[in-house]
């Protein structure tokens, strides 16, 4: 497995996409900070905790990294003697891989770059506004991996690309709103809580919207997140590689 | 061309992409549908025609990312299976295929918007009861869609111009979703940073005018701007997309 991902990530690094994406990503966050870090730290810090929605957004094209030639060269590694199993989770955890160093690259750009260039103000407050976007990053983290997840299954399971990528965008700006009010009218007689932790399961990406991380940083939120999120790897995980194991390449 | 749009349209109606895509825009309509009727029979006095039937209007930028989709349905990835150089081969004009599909891709859209505009309204006449806002809600409704139309056809040039000119249609489309949502926020961003004329130019951009449309009933020179705007856009993509096209070398 360790020589499959080896090999994918070797494949990724050798072609431009990739740097493209890091690049476009990158420049988005220096223009973000440089117009909403409010002359401190602090000030940058606060704002970087309201862009988690980017790792949502950003997921569709990372799949495409790892998976935008699967289907024309899964049956050369199948011939070669590769399990399907090894294939797509192999795929998967390269495209984790990928997505983890992107993260660390534009946290470090944000909040690194930031803690080296702005002005501080009181220690305690700096340390403070650095632990809740860490919260914040911690939250979304496991939500950006099971987007990812559903990506990769989507990816290997349409022949067409556009169509998926443009469903996926549609779900997110148009159907997880459709899906909020449609809870909010059907789940009128459930507790608050539960009808939050099932608009968040059905729409995960409502988790990362900036009204709900503002008004939600406790460990509730915390737990919250990490559910769904390991919800949607492990239940993306398991739909994919069935459905992979049974289709025709 | 007309044999050209009509073999267009033949093989887009005929494949079951297009009524899957629509069944499953259907079925969410629904699901709202029932959740609406869900509370009004459990006694919530606010359910009417008129509260529901504005949601509508809190959706219009659906049409601009839906045409992504239905670009797809009609160009569908010609450059990976090879077909475009096929059509190109027969001695078919570039001019004719880009503008056939375009057209094409245009007739579909207006038939996918039918059917979910009148579903939902249809739906919600059937189930809930009316009242005085119906008349307003109709005129409201007029209005946005006077002015959302012009820009859902600047999108749909614009995914067009990306599926003709990039070979890879997930860049494609990647690179439309781009320009239709992420360009505004720089431009905002820019706006802040550098000077204030990237402000105004964001009051222009058509994601901009189309969640705004609603907050500005009943000033019909926004909807002129909005026509304006989506007449630029839609002359622009096609401009840039046919020329790129047109210089292109078909694999």
């Amino acid at each position: 497995m360790l020589n499959y991902i080896k090999a994918e990530l070797w494949r990724i690094f050798h072609q431009r996409g990739i740097y493209l994406l890091a690049a476009a990503l990158s420049g988005g966050t220096l223009l973000f900070c440089a117009a909403f870090h409010n002359g401190s730290f602090q000030g940058l810090a606060s704002a970087v905790c309201v862009t988690m929605i980017v790792g949502v957004l950003a997921a569709p094209a990372l799949a495409q990294m790892v998976d935008s030639c699967a289907m024309g060269t899964a049956k050369n590694e199948l011939s070669f003697g590769l399990t399907r199993e090894r294939i797509y989770l192999g795929r998967l955890y390269t495209s984790l891989l990928v997505g983890a160093g992107l993260s660390l690259l534009l946290v470090g750009l944000s909040l690194g770059g930031g803690w080296l260039l702005l002005p501080h103000s009181a220690r305690e407050e700096d340390w403070v506004a650095l632990l809740v976007a860490g919260f914040c990053i911690a939250a979304a983290f496991p939500v950006w991996c099971g987007m990812l997840s559903a990506c990769h299954m989507l990816s290997l399971f349409f022949r067409g690309n556009a169509g998926w990528v443009a469903a996926y965008y549609l779900m997110l700006l148009i159907g997880a709103p459709v899906v909020m009010l449609a809870a909010v009218s059907l789940l009128n007689q459930l507790p608050e809580q539960g009808s939050v932790v099932l608009q968040a399961v059905i729409a995960p990406v409502v988790l990362m919207l900036p009204g709900v991380i503002c008004g939600q940083l406790n460990w509730e939120y915390q737990v919250l997140c990490w559910g769904v999120g390991l919800f949607w790897l492990a239940g993306t995980t398991v739909l994919g590689l069935t459905i992979f194991q049974k289709i025709e390449l | 061309m007309r044999n050209y749009f009509s073999a267009e349209c033949f093989k887009a109606f005929r494949r079951k992409y297009f009524y899957i895509a629509l069944a499953v825009c259907l079925a969410g309509e629904g699901l709202l549908l029932w959740s609406y009727w869900f509370t009004y029979s459990r006694g919530n006095v606010h359910i009417s025609f008129q509260s529901t039937a504005i949601e509508l209007l809190l959706m219009l930028s659906f049409g601009l990312y839906a045409t992504i989709l239905l670009g797809d349905v009609v160009f569908s990835d010609q450059y990976k299976w090879g077909t475009l150089k096929n059509e190109v081969s027969y001695g078919v004009s570039r001019s004719v295929i880009y503008l056939g599909k375009l057209l094409a891709a245009g007739l579909l859209s207006v038939v996918a918007c039918g059917v979910m505009m009148g579903f939902y309204l249809a739906g919600c006449w059937v189930l809930f009861p009316h009242g005085a806002g119906d008349g307003l809600f109709f005129q409201m409704l007029g209005y946005c869609l006077a002015g959302a139309l012009p820009l859902w056809i600047s999108a749909l040039a614009v995914i067009m111009a990306c599926f003709f000119n990039i070979r890879s249609s997930t860049v494609g489309t990647l690179l439309a979703v781009g320009i239709l949502m992420v360009l505004s926020n720089i431009i905002q961003i820019l706006g802040l940073l550098v000077n204030d004329v990237f402000l105004k130019i964001y009051e222009y951009m058509p994601t901009v005018i189309v969640d705004n449309l609603k907050n500005m009933a009943f000033d019909w020179s926004y909807v002129g701007r909005a026509w304006l705007v989506g007449a630029v856009w839609t002359v622009g993509a096609v401009a840039v997309g046919l020329m790129g096209f047109h210089r292109s070398e078909i694999r």
